[in-house]
């Protein structure tokens, strides 16, 4: 593999409203000399992802998911010995044909199921994924063929820069909001040493322009009968942070004392972050 | 004291689409908030031609393989005939608006601002779902070809892939 390596790459789910979404595209993660030492990796990220993501919440349709038609996953699931659930599903539109609303159809969810009964596969999952036996949990996976979160390729080597990305920061009338991944590159540098300084001292100085800017109170210094969304306004349910697994479930804010509601802290969230990208060649 | 080189690099963002909050849904827009080019670094290049070129490419692919019924909210109520048009020019069945009833307009007040209400949410309501049940019927089934025709009829002016200037210090 001379002038090549092993590119790791995440592919391009999307998390909206509890579902995984695949757009086009592809993330450059990591990269290894040999295909083993990539393929080690791959292995160790996609069982963390697949710790987090329940498979059925991942497409919209049954063909997002699995090249097998639905009556062959059941077959597949009884030769491993799960006993295949019963389902009373939840309808689009209510008893005057009208689509419901995430409010009546979250009632309607609410609503005790006999034992056995699951709203759907995804709701199958949530409950009895931790009675599973791995190799059952394992069989799942087998079957959703289409669910796979990290791959490995073999590319020509090249030199790595570390962009400076801006993150821009949304409003909504009510708080603040990221993109759900990536920023606006700022400045790319040869170390990745250099561009966590930059990155550092950028945020830094965001910090000190946002608290101007909002009059947020500097942190341990919160006004006794302050809102939590004037004071903690950063949304990042959105947006992992950085190092965080893309797959895990959104941070929670910290509980704070005497204060209720609110998000994070303009000290507790990026404005800046650093990512890896490859050179052209020659550079 | 010696300056720092710097060098310009011309970097491939891959946009990331925004995500419905008040949605229970996986829906998204292609509308972003600020028009710099914003989302996550794919590919980097000397020359900018170079880049727009590689932009093309990649969105070129992502049309052929993203699936375009999490984006026509974005489009509805006002995009009704827009997406029939789009199916008869990608060749694809149109979809079924008989359950969805005449167009509703809005009202418009004595002061000339329009009104919405119940009737324009339910219609709003009802044409998403005959979109949503025209996709769910064709996903399975639609060629890359078709699928890119759809994204280009629908969203002319999208591109996944932006292109963006950054400098490398040397």
């Amino acid at each position: 593999m001379a002038g090549t390596h092993c590119v790791v790459t995440r592919a391009n789910w999307r998390t909206a409203n509890g579902t995984f979404v695949r757009l086009g595209g592809e993330t450059r993660v990591t990269a290894f000399d040999t295909f083993d030492e990539a393929e080690r990796d791959r292995a160790s990220r996609e069982a963390a992802a697949r710790a987090h993501v329940n498979p059925f919440r991942c497409g919209t349709l049954w063909a997002d998911r699995s090249h097998m038609p639905e009556s062959v996953f059941c077959d597949f699931l009884e030769d491993v010995d799960i006993v295949l659930p019963l389902f009373d599903p939840i309808g689009d539109t209510d008893e005057h044909g009208q689509p419901l609303n995430r409010y009546t159809r979250a009632a309607l969810e609410m609503k005790p199921l006999p034992e056995g009964v699951y709203r759907s596969w995804a709701h199958w999952w949530d409950k009895c994924r931790g009675s599973l036996a791995p190799n059952q949990v394992s069989r799942v996976w087998e079957a959703m063929d289409r669910v796979r979160f990290y791959s490995v390729s073999e590319r020509p080597k090249r030199a790595v820069a570390y962009l400076v990305l801006e993150i821009q920061w949304n409003y909504n009338d009510e708080w603040n909001y990221p993109p759900a991944e990536g920023g606006v590159p700022y400045t790319a540098y040869r170390t990745r040493a250099r561009a966590e300084r930059e990155c550092a001292r950028l945020n830094a100085e965001a910090r000190t322009r946002w608290r101007t800017e909002l009059n947020l109170p500097n942190a341990g210094q919160i006004p006794e009968g302050a809102e939590g969304h004037e004071v903690f306004p950063f949304d990042m349910q959105s947006r992992p942070f950085p190092g965080d697994d893309p797959f895990a479930p959104p941070r929670e804010p910290p509980t704070r004392a005497n204060i209720e509601g609110g998000c994070f802290g303009v000290d507790e969230v990026p404005f800046y972050e650093v990512q890896e990208i490859e050179l052209p060649e020659g550079k | 004291m010696a300056r720092r080189k710097e060098l310009s690099l011309w970097v491939v963002v891959r946009f990331a689409p925004l995500v419905s909050r008040w949605s229970d849904r996986p829906e998204f827009y292609t509308q972003a908030d600020h028009e710099t080019p914003c989302g996550t670094p794919v590919a980097s290049f000397v020359f900018p031609g170079d880049a727009e070129a590689e932009a093309a490419r990649m969105h070129a692919l992502a049309v052929r393989e993203t699936p375009i019924g999490h984006f026509l909210r974005e489009l509805l109520p006002d995009g009704r005939e827009q997406l029939l048009e789009a199916a008869r020019a990608a060749g694809l069945p149109a979809p079924d608006f008989t359950s969805v009833g005449p167009v509703v307009e809005p009202h418009t007040h004595s002061l000339g601002y329009q009104v919405y209400g119940a009737e324009q949410m339910q219609y709003a309501q009802r044409l998403e779902r005959a979109a949503r049940e025209w996709w769910d019927g064709i996903a399975e089934t639609i060629s890359p070809d078709a699928l890119a025709k759809l994204w280009d009829v629908l969203f002319p002016d999208f591109s996944f892939y932006r292109v963006g200037r950054v400098l490398l210090e040397g």
